[in-house]
């Protein structure tokens, strides 16, 4: 059974760049890579998958199951509250939606945030720490609540190499771990290139779906021969 | 020439009745919220609030204290010139009149503006374009909850807290002119306070506190949650939650007066 499905789905409004008639859905532990260049309508798919906006026809199905958030949000920038540290926005969501009691959330978001090397940062505020801190608080929210799908906006971008180590460290535990979903979002495919089953062309709100690294190599298509760089 | 003239009618009459259309959607979900209390985490929820009230409340202490002071002696002051021979028994009931029942919740509130509505306007504003609140849906958390909410409830809690604080410094201020002044014992002005302060008076505070309160925390969140995709907006936000906040304050004092105190 799908985790997320997108059918027919379209959105037209002001501010954002449209989606047309989009039809895909996504598997337990497979990984979606969304391309296409700014303006596109990618950002579009990435937030109506977040379950920001709600398209203006079509539906978007997502899979909850108890016990666990359906879905786990890594914006490109921002997304984290600016009045909180970052151990107190790791722990936000699990607290407020009462996945785990404060003490537990907290102990649990110190450990991640050890884990993931941005524990001497886990008492500032967001506009205090550095881009990578602020990245893999982002990374430990998500892996937190344990969402069942994951949806991500160019993680790679702007971090420093030993920060994109450990987020392609992550992006393969969250499938491996936790079964979810991902999808993800960028202009420059070449990154993620190894990390996609399936990848998704974006251009002018309407969709190109390539079944593999192999189907999207051999495309003649201008687009991908762009994102690919 | 008269066409025009309606035009312009017509476009402020429109806007006046999307702003209360907006407006009384956003009060409506509120009110709504406050149906589900018992389900949300009221942890989350009052540490938001404590915070607030820490800023709204507890930070305004000391303009609080030094205008209500002022408006006390001047108040006093002035009556005392513009009356010659004040008898000592009107005093009590200038200082309730003036100050507990129109300076006190009127200057509470501009201090309230002045400090918390752009306040919060500016940070609900930077909260939609850095792109928090988009996380907060995301993650399901329902910003009308963890945002709005507790700052509605602060804000209300703060000024009548503000409010009284206000009216207690401002008599005291006045009991000190009239001391030196008039030359009237503390325990005969005391009592001259007591006995012109009413029930109603006490009632009408409280009242005032949770009108004046709701109107500009919901107008200062309704226009900071209007940015949209610049921080140009910012500081148009801020302007029209203060014009917005002044003006509902003034009509809405206007209005509580003359049905309590003229009816």
């Amino acid at each position: 059974m799908s985790l997320l499905e997108f059918r027919r789905v379209s959105l037209e409004e002001a501010g954002q760049a449209p989606v047309r008639g989009v039809e895909v859905s996504v598997e337990p532990g497979e990984r979606l890579a969304v391309f296409g260049r700014s303006g596109s309508g990618k950002g579009t798919f990435l937030k109506l998958a977040a379950g920001i906006l709600e398209p203006t026809s079509g539906t978007v199905r997502i899979a909850a199951s108890s016990g666990r958030l359906a879905v786990g949000y890594i914006p490109n920038e921002g997304g984290l509250l600016n009045n909180l540290s970052l151990l107190h926005n790791v722990m936000l969501p699990a607290v407020y939606h009462k996945l785990l009691e404060f003490p537990e959330a907290e102990e649990r978001a110190r450990s991640l945030l050890d884990e993931l090397g941005a524990a001497s940062q886990a008492g500032r505020r967001p506009a205090a720490a550095s881009v990578s801190a602020r990245r893999l608080a982002q990374f430990a929210r998500a892996l937190l609540v344990e969402p069942a799908v994951l949806v991500m906006d160019d993680p790679l971008a702007e971090v420093d190499a030993a920060t994109a180590r450990t987020i392609r460290g992550l992006m393969e535990r969250i499938k491996e771990k936790l079964g979810a979903c991902a999808i993800l979002g960028t202009g420059s495919l070449g990154h993620y290139l190894d990390w996609g089953d399936r990848f998704l062309l974006f251009r002018e709100g309407e969709t190109v779906l390539f079944e593999g690294k192999r189907e999207l190599l051999g495309s003649e298509d201008p687009e991908v021969r762009a994102c690919l760089g | 020439m008269l066409w025009d003239g309606l035009m312009v009618l017509g476009r402020a009459t429109r806007g006046m009745l999307a702003l209360a259309g907006s407006l009384a959607r956003l009060n409506l979900a509120l009110a709504a919220k406050a149906w589900e209390l018992p389900r949300l985490n009221l942890r989350v929820a009052a540490k938001i609030t404590l915070n607030q009230v820490w800023f709204t409340g507890l930070e305004a202490v000391p303009l609080i204290v030094a205008s209500a002071a002022l408006v006390g002696c001047v108040s006093i002051i002035q009556t005392a010139n513009l009356l010659t021979g004040l008898a000592d028994e009107m005093i009590g009931s200038v200082l309730v009149s003036i100050i507990v029942r129109e300076l006190g919740p009127l200057i509470a509130a501009v201090v309230l503006i002045g400090r918390s509505g752009t306040a919060m306007a500016t940070e609900l504003g930077s909260m939609r374009l850095s792109g928090e609140l988009e996380a907060l849906k995301a993650y399901r958390i329902d910003p009308l909850d963890f945002v709005i909410l507790p700052r509605m409830a602060a804000t209300v809690v703060s000024l009548f807290v503000l409010i009284v604080l206000f009216d207690v410094v401002g008599i005291l201020g006045g009991f000190g002119i009239a001391v030196l002044v008039k030359d009237i014992s503390f325990p005969l002005l005391r009592s001259r306070v007591m006995s012109a302060l009413t029930n109603t008076d006490l009632a009408v505070t409280a009242f005032k506190a949770l009108l004046f309160g709701q109107a500009v925390a919901l107008l200062s969140c309704h226009y900071g949650l209007g940015v949209r995709h610049s921080p140009t907006e910012l500081p148009q936000a801020v302007t029209r939650a203060v014009v917005a906040s002044m003006v509902s304050v003034l009509a809405l004092d206007s209005a509580l007066t003359a049905a309590f105190y003229l009816l």
